[in-house]
C-alpha cells in the first residue's frame, strides 16, 4: 500500500485516496475542430509508461482535493508532488 | 503421565502445569508452553497425518511455519481452528485434535489403497481422464471435490474473534535472532524506535543453547550484554507469537498475532487473532532460513526430521523425538544438532555425510566423543511402517551398499534463506554458489536482509555482518556514527561449508517415492513426467504438478525443485528463475482480514428520516446502493403483485405518496454555475429562468449516458441538481474532478445536500387537492405553478422547496423539507390526505409507473454503452454549445440506426405473462436459439392500469421495426412472441402530468 502525500493533509495511506489515472492533455477548447482519430486519441489513448510518469490522485477520504504526483510505475517511488492549479511543485524528493 | 521422549529439567516448559488433550480420541499429556507438535512428540506420537494425494503416513518434519505435514483440525472450548499446523498452536486443557485426510483412522487408512492404482495418478490425471464425455464433467467434479482439500468447515460462522491494529515505527525487524539483536543495537543507540516481530513465544528461540554455542566466553558475554541492552531499551517493542503475512510497497507490512490464551466466545473483548498493519521507515528481514530435506526413496516417512528442528525440540521443549539417531547431511552447520544432543548425554549412532571431509574442529569433537562418521555415502532408501526403522546407504564412489538401523533420521540439504518478503515487495534473487541458495538482490527500495535471510548462516559472521550493515545504513543516511559503542570479540569466522549434493537425483528420476514437496505429494517422478510433457518453465511446472501450492507454500521444497529442474535441463539455477511468492507468507484466516468489518459493520446502511414509519407500516425493503427503500407496503390479505397493483392504481386514480429522499441532491453555487452546467449537461442553461426545472441526462465524454435527473434554478447562480439514488456519490466525485482538474477558472462550489432534505413526492390526479390543503398560501393551478417549475415556501415555519416534476406521468409535486422535519411533514400529509384515500407506494410501483411512460432508469435500461440518440433524446443535445460527450456523439457511427440498438417498447402476445428480465430478442425467422440476437429486454412488468404485461428493450435498428413481431427467448430457452412498439404505453400525449 502506497504512502501518498496529499498537498494539504500530508502523508496518508493509499486507502484514503482515489486514483485518477495518468494525467492527460487539457480537454480541447473546440473539440469540433478535431478529426475523429484525434478526438479518439484524446479520449482513449494513454502513454502507460513503465517508469516515471505524472498521475492524478483524489483525497476522497480526506480534504477531497485533487493533486498530481510524479511516480515511478516500476518501483512505486514518488518523487514529486504538485499543486494542480498552477503545477507548482509542493515537495520534491532527491 | 508417561512422557517417553521427555528429558528432565530441560526447556522452557512449565512442568508444574500439566495439560491433558485428545489426539484422535486418545488422551495425551503435555505441559504449559508445549506446542501441539512438541506435546505429540513427547508422547512418542510420530505418525501425525496422512498425505493429501497418496495418503502416505507422515510425521512432523519441522518445528515452525514451514511444517508441511502435520495439518490439524483443532477444537478448544467452543472454538474451532481449521487447517492449523501442529507447530503453530499451543496445547490447551481438553483440546480436541484430529488429523485430516484419513478414513477410518490415521493408523489404518483405507484411502491409502489408492496407492495400488498410483500408476494412474500422474500429474494432470484428473483433467486428462474425466474430460470425456464433456457433459459428465460436472458429475465427476462433485465426486472428485469430496476427496480433495484439507480441513473441513463445520459451522456457518467463524468461531474465532478478530481485531485490527494500526501502528508505525522507525525500523521494523522481522525476527529476534542474533542478527536482529545486533542490528538493533546501533539503531537504538541512535535513537530509533524499533518494532521486532517473533513468530515464536520467546525472543531469540535459536539461542537457547547460549552456554556452549559461542566459541568462547567473551563472545557469549558480549552477546548477552547487547541482547539485554536491546530487549530492555524503552524504544524497543516486541510482538511475540506474531507471523508476518506480507511486506508491501512503501514499507507497509501486515502481521498476524495469535493470542496465547483461548477465550470464551462470550468474552467479546479479547480477540483470538490481531491483524497488525505497520508502516515503518525501514524494514529489516532477519527471518533466518529454512532447512531443505534430502531426497531418497521414502524420504517422507515419519521419524525423518529437519536437523535444526530436532535442536529446537531438545532445547526449547526438552523433547528428543526418537532413539537410534542418525544425521544425514551435506553441510557443517547441521552438526550443531549433534552437539546439542551431546549436552544432554545423548550420542547419535552415526553421521552420514555426502562429502569427503568436514570442518576440522567438528571432526575433532566427533572423534573425541566416539561418534561414527561415514563420509562419501548417500542414503538410497528408508524403510519402515508408519515410522522409519532402517536405512539403506551406498558409497557414492564404489556404490557399495549397507543397511543401518535407525529410528530418528535428521536430514539437512542446505538452507533456503527466507527471501519471500523480498519477492513480495518486488525484488529479485540471485543464486549464490558458495552457500547453494538464492539471496536477495537489494535495491534502494527493498527491505534490508541480514543473517540467514541474507545467506549468512554462520552465527558469528551474521552478528558481525548485521552490525556493519546497520552502521552502513546510518552512514548513508548521514547520521553521526562516531560515538557508537561497537560490538567486540566477533572477529574470526568459522569456514563452514555446504556442498551441492544432487548428483544422484537424475538416476532416481522415475521413483514415485522420492518426495520433493511433501504437502502436495509431488515426487521426482511427477517432476520428470511434467518436464517430459513440456512443462519446463518453473511456473508451468508448478501449476501442472501443484508443488508449492499447499498451506506451507513450499517453503522447504521450492529451492530443491529449482535445482532439480536446472539439472534436468542442464541450466544454472539463475536461468530457471525463482518462484514468485505472493502474500500471504503464512496462512491468514479470512476472518482476520475482515476483522470486525462483517455483518452489519461490513457496509454502512443508510435510512431515510421516515424509515421507522415504513417499518411500522409493513414495508418490504430493498437495497438501493447503501439505502434501504420500501419496495412495497405489504398487506396481510395480498401477495406482492396485488400490493403493487393497488399502489399503482392509487397513483393513477387518486393520490399516492413515495419517500424519494434517497435521490441525490447537489447544490451548485457561484458566478460560473451556468457555464459549468452547460458543459456538464447536454441541455442549454443560459436562458433558464429562476424557478424553472429541466430534466437532463448526464453524459461522459465518450457520449454515453451515466446519470440523469432534474436541474432546478433556485436563484441567480444557485442551482439544485438531482441525481439517481445510487449515483449520488459518483456524480459528486465526477463534477468535483472536472472542476478541479480541468476547469480551474470556473468559480463554482458544489455541496452535497442529499441527507439534508427529505423528499416527499405526491403523485396522482388528486395531488393538487392535497398540496392545496398542505400549503394554503400557494396557488397550485396550472397558470401560477406550471409543469417543470419550482417554488419556495414554508410549512409551520419549516422551509419547504416544492418542485412540480413527474416520474410517474401523473400530476406530481415533489416536496423537500429539512430532514429533521421529514417524519413530521409525512405524518401531516397523511393526516390531510386521509379523505382522499392517500396510499404510500414503494419503488416497485414507482418502476411500473415510470416504465408505462417509457422513462428510463439509468443502469437498468442503459448499460454504459447507450447514447441519448439511442433512447430517442436527440432533441436534448444542444447544437449551439460544447458539452461533455458532444464531440463523441458527432461521430457518424452514432447516427446510423442500423448499427445501434434503440430503446423500444414490447407488447407480449400473451398479455398475462411477464417476459423474463434480460431475455433475448430475435427475429421471427431465427430458429437457432443460441445464435445472434437483435437485443434484449431491459425492463418488464405487468401494468395494472392497462391490465396487460409490457416491457422495454434495446433492439438493433428498433425504430424501423415498430409494429413488427419478434421472438423472445429467455435464459431457460422458453420461447414467446411480442410486438415492438414505441416506448410509451400510457397517456401517450402526456396530458396527465401537465
Amino acid at each position: 500500500m502506497l504512502l501518498i502525500e496529499c498537498i494539504y493533509c500530508g502523508e496518508r495511506d493509499e486507502t484514503e485516496f482515489d486514483y485518477g489515472g495518468e494525467i492527460r492533455d487539457k480537454r480541447p477548447v473546440d473539440p469540433d475542430n478535431l478529426s475523429d482519430i484525434e478526438w479518439a486519441d484524446f479520449i482513449f489513448s494513454r502513454k502507460n509508461i513503465n517508469g516515471i510518469h505524472i498521475e492524478q490522485w483524489f483525497h476522497s477520504g480526506g480534504c477531497r482535493q485533487w493533486f498530481n504526483i510524479q511516480r515511478n510505475t516500476y518501483t512505486n517511488e514518488i518523487t514529486k508532488v504538485f499543486n494542480l492549479k498552477n503545477q507548482q511543485i509542493i515537495r520534491e524528493k532527491n | 503421565m508417561k512422557q517417553i521422549n521427555r528429558l528432565k529439567d530441560v526447556g522452557l516448559i512449565d512442568r508444574s502445569k500439566p495439560i491433558e488433550f485428545y489426539f484422535n480420541g486418545s488422551k495425551l499429556y503435555g505441559f504449559k508452553g508445549d506446542t501441539l507438535a512438541s506435546a505429540l512428540l513427547s508422547n512418542g506420537v510420530y505418525l501425525t497425518s496422512r498425505s493429501i494425494k497418496h495418503h502416505r503416513p507422515r510425521g512432523l518434519f519441522t518445528h515452525d511455519l514451514s511444517e508441511p505435514n502435520s495439518i490439524m483440525q483443532v477444537n478448544v472450548k467452543d472454538k474451532e481452528f481449521i487447517n492449523v499446523s501442529a507447530t503453530d498452536i499451543y496445547i490447551y486443557p481438553n483440546m480436541k485434535v484430529r488429523n485430516i485426510n484419513s478414513w477410518p483412522s490415521l493408523e489404518f487408512d483405507l484411502y491409502a489403497l489408492k496407492r495400488i492404482f498410483s500408476k494412474f495418478f500422474q500429474p494432470g490425471f484428473i483433467y486428462k481422464t474425466f474430460m470425456w464425455p464433456r457433459l459428465l464433467w460436472g458429475f465427476y467434479e462433485k465426486l472428485i471435490r469430496k476427496t480433495k482439500g484439507f480441513g473441513k468447515l463445520k459451522s456457518d460462522d467463524d468461531s474465532l474473534r478478530y481485531e485490527k491494529k494500526h501502528s508505525n515505527t522507525d525500523i521494523l525487524i522481522i525476527g529476534t535472532g542474533p542478527s536482529a539483536i545486533s542490528f538493533a543495537y546501533p539503531a537504538l543507540q541512535l535513537g530509533c524506535k524499533i518494532l521486532m516481530v517473533e513468530q515464536d513465544s520467546n525472543v531469540s528461540p535459536t539461542m537457547l543453547n547460549i552456554d556452549y554455542i559461542f566459541k568462547n566466553n567473551d563472545q557469549k558475554n558480549e552477546f548477552i550484554k547487547i541482547k539485554n541492552y536491546v530487549l530492555k531499551h524503552s524504544n524497543t517493542k516486541i510482538l511475540l507469537n506474531t507471523k508476518v503475512s506480507s511486506v508491501n510497497d512503501h514499507n507497509f507490512s501486515t502481521l498476524i498475532q495469535n493470542s496465547t490464551i483461548i477465550n470464551d466466545s462470550n468474552n467479546i473483548y479479547l480477540p483470538d487473532q490481531i491483524l497488525w498493519k505497520i508502516r515503518s521507515e525501514k524494514i529489516v528481514i532477519a527471518a533466518g532460513s529454512v532447512e531443505r530435506p534430502m531426497l531418497f526413496d521414502n524420504n517422507d516417512l515419519p521419524g525423518i526430521m529437519s536437523s535444526n528442528s530436532i535442536s529446537t525440540y531438545i532445547n526449547k521443549f526438552g523433547v528428543i523425538p526418537g532413539k537410534n539417531i542418525i544425521l544425514y547431511t551435506n553441510n557443517d552447520y547441521s552438526y550443531q544438532m549433534v552437539f546439542d544432543l551431546l549436552q544432554y548425554g545423548i550420542k547419535i549412532n552415526a553421521v552420514i555425510d555426502v562429502r569427503k571431509n568436514i570442518h576440522k574442529e567438528i571432526l575433532n569433537k566427533l572423534e573425541k566423543n566416539n561418534i561414527k562418521i561415514i563420509f562419501d555415502h548417500e542414503i538410497i532408501k528408508a524403510f519402515g511402517n508408519n515410522c522409519i526403522n532402517e536405512i539403506y546407504i551406498s558409497s557414492i564412489n564404489t556404490r557399495k551398499k549397507i543397511t543401518i538401523k535407525c529410528n530418528l533420521l535428521a536430514v539437512s540439504n542446505g538452507f533456503s534463506p527466507v527471501n519471500q518478503f523480498h519477492i513480495q515487495s518486488g525484488g529479485s534473487l540471485k543464486y549464490f554458489d558458495k552457500t547453494d541458495c538464492f539471496i536477495p538482490v537489494e535495491t534502494k527500495f527493498s527491505p534490508l536482509h541480514i543473517g540467514g535471510s541474507a545467506g549468512v548462516f554462520d552465527l558469528v559472521e551474521s552478528i558481525k555482518y548485521s552490525y556493519l550493515k546497520a552502521i552502513k545504513m546510518f552512514d548513508n543516511q548521514k547520521q553521526d556514527i562516531t560515538n557508537l559503542i561497537p560490538i567486540k570479540n566477533f572477529g574470526s569466522i568459522d569456514k563452514y561449508t555446504i556442498s551441492k549434493f544432487r548428483s544422484s537425483f537424475l538416476s532416481k528420476m522415475n521413483s514415485k517415492n522420492v518426495f520433493v514437496d511433501y504437502q502436495t505429494d509431488t515426487s521426482l517422478f511427477d517432476i520428470n513426467y511434467a518436464v517430459k510433457e513440456g512443462f519446463v518453465f518453473l511456473d508451468h511446472l508448478r501449476r501442472y504438478t501443484l508443488f508449492g501450492t499447499g498451506i506451507d507454500q513450499g517453503k522447504q521444497s521450492n529451492d530443491n525443485i529449482i535445482f532439480l529442474l536446472a539439472d534436468i535441463l542442464n541450466l544454472s539455477p539463475d536461468q530457471i528463475g525463482h518462484i514468485k511468492s505472493r502474500p500471504p507468507f503464512s496462512s491468514v484466516n479470512f476472518g482476520a482480514i475482515s476483522g470486525r468489518n462483517n455483518n452489519s459493520f461490513f457496509d454502512p446502511i443508510r435510512r431515510t428520516s421516515i424509515h421507522n414509519w415504513h417499518e411500522r407500516n409493513n414495508a418490504i425493503f430493498e437495497n438501493v446502493g447503501q439505502w434501504k427503500r420500501p419496495l412495497y407496503y405489504a398487506k396481510s390479505n395480498e401477495n406482492m403483485q396485488e400490493s403493487v397493483n393497488r399502489e399503482c392504481l392509487a397513483v393513477r386514480n387518486s393520490v399516492g405518496v413515495i419517500d424519494a429522499s434517497t435521490l441525490g441532491k447537489i447544490e451548485v453555487v457561484g458566478p460560473d454555475s451556468v457555464d459549468f452546467l452547460n458543459m456538464i449537461y447536454p441541455n442549454k442553461f443560459s436562458s433558464m429562468k429562476t424557478g424553472k426545472c429541466k430534466y437532463s441526462l448526464m453524459l461522459n465524454d465518450k457520449g454515453m449516458i451515466f446519470d440523469d435527473g432534474v436541474i432546478a434554478k433556485l436563484n441567480e447562480n444557485h442551482y439544485l441538481i438531482h441525481t439517481t439514488s445510487g449515483g449520488a456519490t459518483t456524480v459528486m466525485d465526477w463534477l468535483e474532478q472536472w472542476l478541479q482538474t480541468e476547469w480551474h477558472n470556473f468559480n463554482v462550489t458544489l455541496r452535497s445536500v442529499t441527507d439534508q432534505w427529505t423528499t416527499i413526492s405526491i403523485n396522482g390526479p388528486k395531488s393538487r387537492i392535497l398540496a392545496s390543503k398542505l400549503f394554503k398560501n400557494i396557488d397550485f393551478s396550472n397558470e401560477s405553478f406550471s409543469f417543470m417549475s419550482y417554488q419556495e415556501t414554508s410549512f409551520d415555519n419549516i422551509p419547504v422547496r416544492i418542485f412540480r416534476v413527474s416520474f410517474s406521468g401523473e400530476l406530481c409535486f415533489e416536496i423537500n423539507v429539512p430532514s429533521n422535519y421529514g417524519q413530521y411533514f409525512w405524518n401531516k400529509t397523511f393526516e390531510l390526505g386521509r379523505n382522499l384515500s392517500i396510499v404510500p407506494y414503494g419503488t416497485e410501483a414507482m418502476h411500473i409507473l415510470r416504465a408505462e411512460k417509457g422513462y428510463i432508469i439509468v443502469g437498468q435500461d442503459t448499460d454504459g454503452s447507450v447514447t441519448p440518440i439511442d433512447i430517442g433524446a436527440i432533441k436534448m443535445l444542444s447544437k449551439s454549445k460544447d458539452f461533455l460527450g458532444k464531440r463523441s456523439l458527432n461521430r457518424v457511427f452514432f447516427h446510423d440506426n442500423n448499427n445501434r440498438k434503440q430503446l423500444v417498447g414490447l407488447i407480449p402476445d400473451n398479455s398475462k405473462k411477464i417476459i423474463k428480465d434480460g431475455a433475448h430478442i430475435k427475429t421471427l425467422q431465427d430458429q437457432i436459439l443460441s445464435g445472434d440476437i437483435l437485443g434484449h429486454v431491459t425492463s418488464t412488468y405487468f401494468s395494472p392500469i392497462l391490465n396487460k404485461s409490457f416491457a422495454l428493450g434495446l433492439v438493433k435498428n428498433g425504430y424501423s421495426m415498430i409494429d413488427q413481431k419478434v421472438l423472445i427467448v429467455d435464459m431457460n430457452l422458453n420461447k414467446s412472441y411480442a410486438t415492438i412498439t414505441k416506448p410509451i404505453f400510457y397517456d401517450k400525449e402526456g396530458l396527465k402530468q401537465k
